[in-house]
């Protein structure tokens, strides 16, 4: 076996006060509140799950993406089809989402390893998927013409 | 009762570990002599069961006295590291561990654990390479196989972690961890039967173990019959449904079939949001039934004063909103239907007025029947009007005696519309009904029809 194999590199995790919740179910909040509910959930259960500044800054920069994606094709259809204004948001939340889960699976998985075990996501994403999307619809009918 | 001495004893206790009874196996060891109970086997023996009946902080401790006397066990070292992995003392299993690896690298047990301690603190790389080492040793072995599955669920590889479980039953099929593992790799590959089924296998070879116990229950729940709705979507995937939805909802469109088209959007929303919210609902409405009871339904909704008080205020709530709304479609879906049929009062609107809001806009004028015994001041033309139409012009239209406009005299698809809200408050206002009244009384009923049932269940209101 290799030398390096058995020198010491182990690092006590990064424990916070609540736990995080569980990455898959942050779909949810994603698909019904859209990208800015994705993205403010994702970096609060990043947070929680210590990850790096470095990967909380790619799930900004993908939520912000995601939330100009979607102002941009709204801007390009001039406000029309509104029927696909849910499927558009929906995508748009769940790109943000797909971007969290990029980022934090693993360490979403240590912390199921290490015996954790993950909080309720109902309320935080209701109040998430409502107050996010109320905002996002607002700055989205003050930005389109 | 005699002391129990020399070898004897300790294979005595050695044979209680090996079916499972670590608590006669303590008891066999703390009865052993002076002699043989300083002995490094025995030692090794006591932290064995203390390691199964998950008394970690006991198991370290006993571990270092024996570590005390015995400074080169490199088994003792690799127990002590893995009571420390569970006490959450990382830095101090590591450095158990790796003394144990000092004395013999080859270990594939001691290889795993690191390597299993390894993906705790999400160092995978490492782990993955202690993992290829330890199979190269002993690839049949059973830790072999529980850190290759947790690799594969620690990188996020689920359907690689169940393949690998599943040959891990193969090769252990009543190995109580075995079938766990895969139980757990089947449920996250939304796979809920197969899961509750191999779970419920691994707590009967293992009947002590409370949190297999505890998954097995909850995977029970989840193959209620409320969430049985749910099964195709775990198999999908939430991401696989939604696009299909788009795609459906795309191609309904390009099709020209847009009633359709919103119909499928509607009912992919509705799915969704009951696939959120329906596993929360049977997780805490339902309580465990009493051990030695026949259950009614498998589960009870509760009956305490919290929970009558929600129960009440969501299902006089969404029944008032329900009703609300189908009472406005339902005022609506007349007028709507004669339209589509082409049968009202025909005659002229003049537009008046164009009300535009982010780029959609509403027509508004006065109607006046051909005949001029009906006239409708402030119309709403209903289903648009024709392109380049301007104010002043006048066009031919239809009352229907809808409250707030008329329609063209070609025809209006406005009743798909009106009719899908109509049937989709009606569909809220039954499933309110159902859940939140009807359920709980014939519940109740059936209790009360139940020997043994607690009273306090049976009558309580």
């Amino acid at each position: 076996m290799s030398q390096d194999l058995l020198v010491p590199t182990v690092v006590p995790p990064v424990v916070r006060e609540r736990p995080p919740w569980d990455i898959s179910g942050l779909l949810y909040p994603a698909a019904f509140g859209g990208a800015l509910a994705a993205t403010v959930l994702g970096l609060i259960n990043g947070y929680r799950l210590g990850v790096g500044a470095g990967r909380q800054a790619v799930v900004c920069l993908a939520g912000a993406a995601a939330i100009a994606l979607r102002i941009a094709l709204l801007v390009a259809l001039h406000g029309r089809h509104y029927e696909l204004l849910a499927a558009l948001n929906a995508g748009a939340g769940m790109f943000a989402w797909y971007a969290v889960r990029r980022v934090q699976l693993r360490a979403g998985r240590a912390f199921l390893l290490r015996g954790g075990e993950t909080a309720s996501l109902l309320l935080p994403g209701l109040v998430a998927a409502l107050g996010c999307g109320l905002v996002e619809g607002v700055a989205t009918l003050l930005v389109l013409p | 009762m005699t002391a129990a001495t020399g070898e004897s004893g300790v294979a005595r206790a050695e044979a209680l570990l090996e079916v499972g009874r670590p608590r006669q196996a303590l008891a066999e060891l703390a009865r052993l002599g002076p002699d043989t109970a300083e002995d490094a086997r025995a030692f090794r023996l006591r932290v064995e069961a203390l390691i199964a009946l998950d008394a970690w902080a006991a198991a370290a401790r006993t571990a270092r006295q024996g570590l005390a006397l015995h400074s080169t066990d490199a088994e003792l070292m690799g127990q002590l590291g893995l009571a420390l992995h569970a006490l959450g003392d990382y830095p101090g299993a590591e450095r158990a561990l790796l003394d144990a690896l000092a004395i013999d690298p080859f270990d594939a047990v001691r290889r795993c654990r690191y390597a299993l301690l390894c993906m705790s603190v999400g160092q995978l790389r490492k782990a993955t390479r202690l993992v290829l080492a330890a199979a190269q040793t002993a690839p049949e072995s059973a830790i072999v196989y529980v850190a290759r599955v947790q690799l594969e669920f620690a990188r996020g590889r689920d359907r690689a972690a169940e393949r690998i479980a599943a040959e891990f039953v193969g090769r252990y099929p009543s190995m109580p961890v075995a079938l766990a593992l895969y139980g757990r790799s089947a449920a996250l590959r939304g796979r809920t039967v197969a899961a509750y089924q191999s779970f419920a296998r691994a707590v009967a070879e293992d009947p002590a173990d409370e949190e297999r116990a505890r998954v097995a229950e909850t995977l029970r729940i989840r193959a209620h019959p409320l969430l049985r709705p749910l099964r195709p979507l775990e198999r999908v995937g939430p991401v696989g449904a939604w696009l299909a939805t788009v795609v459906a909802f795309v191609v309904l469109r390009a099709f020209g079939l847009t009633p359709l088209a919103v119909l499928v959007a509607f009912v992919s929303f509705g799915y969704n949001a009951y696939s959120w919210v329906a596993p929360f609902l049977v997780r805490h409405v339902t309580v465990p039934v009493p051990a030695g009871i026949d259950r009614p339904q498998g589960t009870v909704l509760p009956d305490t004063r919290w929970f009558r008080v929600l129960r009440w205020t969501v299902g006089i709530g969404v029944a008032m909103v329900a009703l609300c709304c189908g009472g406005f479609a339902a005022v609506d879906i007349g007028p709507d239907v004669r339209a589509a049929a082409g049968r009202g009062t025909p005659g002229t609107i003049v537009l008046t007025t164009k009300d535009c809001f982010n780029g959609k806009c509403d027509w508004y004028g006065d109607f006046t029947s051909d005949d001029g015994r009906v006239r409708f001041p402030g119309a709403a033309m209903q289903d648009g009007v024709p392109a380049g139409a301007k104010v002043g012009d006048r066009l031919p239209a239809l009352d229907t005696g809808a409250r707030d406009g008329v329609f063209p005299r070609t025809g209006s698809t406005e009743w798909v519309y009106v009719g899908m809200f109509l049937g989709l408050s009606l569909f809220v206002l039954l499933g309110d009904v159902t859940l939140c009244f009807l359920v709980p009384v014939l519940l109740r009923r059936r209790l009360a029809r139940t020997p043994g049932w607690p009273r306090s269940l049976r009558t309580s209101r």
